[in-house]
């Protein structure tokens, strides 16, 4: 048995509007806006990356815990700690990793500042978690989150570690050449999951996964910018999602033995809401099942992140013992079904301040222009790029 | 255009990986020192071990709090940027009072039009890239944004 113990998350401030995109590239017909559910899309600072996002959802996640690191004299213990019984972390240095039996720090993304060195390593030290907490980087596109969250099951179900900290953390937002039709779309966002043996607020159902080699989205070595494989150069390509999708889903429900009936609500691939809408379509859900927890219109697609986000604002409001099932889509990655089942602690657990909807709410609108400068798309000449100019 | 991510690079020779890498946690954590007999706090840390106040040799480290109030505010928009933060203008430089009354210059982040960053702002800590070491790798560090908890969205 694992569970989530307490949840962060983080979405950047800054967001763009579908029609300002539109309006310089004009490659899309107003009526796709709508098709597509394109509103507003995250951008990110020219100071933020994954990892700035990856901390903030995490120590949102420790704090809610009850563990901030700080020697800061005050009275931790956060609502999600009390429900839970867990006692307020106020140890010095590495406090939180101690008091609340941290043994892994997994990162899951598609989107590492870095092409070798683990960025969970930053992640860890900005957290003060020590030295000997495993840390690892787990890449799987836009699964890189559930992928990283069922290896981090494992070690906690096999006694490996007594809690571990899953943080999904993705900026497709930097890495979408203007002028691509994904750009009306890739955002970027963050989620933290302390996860342990307890069920939590959310205990872990099981897991069935579908995977195989398909050119769908990628990045070759060294490249910074994604590309759409199978020939659909440019465009929104849903090649693999049904390829994936559709057996992965018929399976969990196979070896779960359930119905799409038996879960009050879904978390589904929304990389634009016709994703959505083919899932719940092939897959027999019900519309009031899926598209209320569908984010992509208000933050576009957040890349791994997306479907942790859509739960976490689940988790925000949902009921006790409720089933929710997750269906995580990764280009060329395949798709894991997994679900959860909240825990009578969800109600006094819960947070009531940063949830997913009021960091949406919180924005600041920019220009295409000033989107372009802040996530490092406009050509500049070798002289500006050191400080001597 | 290119591939890479036009970010600069700080060409300063002081600013070496190892200079980096020994003030990692004074940048992540706010990491400062304390002195083990008066309780006096510093940031950034001591170099030495003696408390100018009592005299004692006792100092060790301390993580500073990530909350705070902003006492002093400067609006960098002259046009004439320092090294290193040419992309981030203008600039909110502040004087944040943390919570455990240790005082550190920062800059404030993510402000948004007609948002106003003056004295007796609650802003808190979070991590943002600083910039990059000479090698180019990125270098991390706090920032304050507005902390907006408990409060719905806007200031």
């Amino acid at each position: 048995m694992s569970g989530i113990i307490a949840y962060g998350n983080a979405i950047p401030r800054r967001r763009i509007e579908g029609t300002a995109i539109r309006a310089v590239w004009g490659n899309l017909a107003e009526s796709f806006l709508d098709m597509l559910s394109i509103g507003e899309r995250a951008v990110l600072g020219s100071d933020e990356d994954t990892l700035t996002l990856a901390v903030s959802a995490a120590r949102s996640c420790l704090e809610r815990a009850g563990a901030s690191g700080t020697d800061c004299a005050k009275a931790l213990g956060s609502g999600a700690a009390k429900a839970l019984g867990i006692s307020a972390a106020k140890a010095l240095g590495s406090g939180a990793a101690k008091a609340l039996g941290i043994g892994a720090v997994v990162l899951g993304t598609a989107t590492s500042p870095y092409a070798s060195k683990a960025a969970a390593n930053v992640l860890k030290d900005a957290l003060d978690l020590g030295a000997e907490v495993l840390a690892c980087d787990v890449q799987c596109a836009e699964k890189s989150g559930s992928t990283a969250l069922i290896l981090a099951r494992g070690l906690i179900e096999s006694g490996a570690v007594a809690r571990a900290l899953v943080v999904v953390a993705d900026t497709p937002n930097r890495h979408t050449p203007p002028g691509n039709v994904t750009e009306y779309v890739a955002g970027a966002g963050a989620v933290a999951f302390l996860i342990g043996k307890e069920a939590g607020l959310a205990e872990f159902g099981p897991w069935k996964t579908h995977s195989w080699d398909q050119n769908d989205y990628f990045r070759l070595e060294g490249e910074r910018f994604v590309r759409s494989g199978a020939g659909f150069y440019g465009w929104v390509a849903n090649w693999g999602l049904l390829d994936h999708v559709v057996p992965a889903v018929a399976s969990f429900f196979e070896a779960t033995a359930t119905a799409p009936a038996d879960y009050s609500k879904f978390v589904v691939p929304q990389k634009t809401g016709i994703r959505a809408l083919m899932t719940m379509g092939k897959c027999g859900l019900d519309m009031m099942q899926v598209l209320p927890y569908v984010l992509t219109q208000m933050i576009g697609d957040a890349g791994a992140a997306q479907s942790f986000l859509s739960l976490a604002h689940i988790l925000d409001w949902a009921e006790p013992d409720e089933r929710i099932g997750i269906v995580d889509y990764g280009s060329g990655a395949g798709c894991d079904v997994w679900s959860v089942r909240t825990t009578q602690a969800l109600a006094a657990g819960r947070p009531e301040t940063d949830r997913v909807l009021d960091q949406i709410d919180d924005k600041i609108l920019v220009d295409y222009a000033a989107m372009l400068k802040l996530e490092q798309k406009m050509l500049r000449p070798a002289d500006q790029l050191s400080n001597f100019y | 255009m290119s591939q890479e991510f036009p970010e600069a690079i700080v060409r300063l020779d002081t600013f070496s990986s190892a200079v980096w890498y020994r003030g990692k946690r004074g940048r992540y954590l706010i990491e400062g020192s304390k002195c083990g007999n008066c309780g006096e706090l510093f940031f950034p840390p001591r170099a030495g071990l003696l408390c100018p106040a009592c005299l004692e040799r006792k100092m060790e480290p301390h993580r500073c709090a990530e909350g705070g109030v902003v006492v002093a505010q400067a609006l960098d928009d002259m046009g004439f940027p320092a090294w290193g933060y040419g992309d981030d203008l203008p600039r909110h430089m502040v004087v944040v009072r943390l919570d455990d009354n240790v005082h550190v210059m920062g800059d404030v982040v993510d402000v948004g039009p007609g948002e106003e960053v003056a004295a007796g702002l609650r802003v808190r800590a979070v991590l943002r890239k600083h910039r990059r070491e000479d090698t180019g790798a990125w270098a991390y560090g706090f920032r304050f944004v507005r902390d907006t908890k408990g409060e719905k969205g806007g200031s």
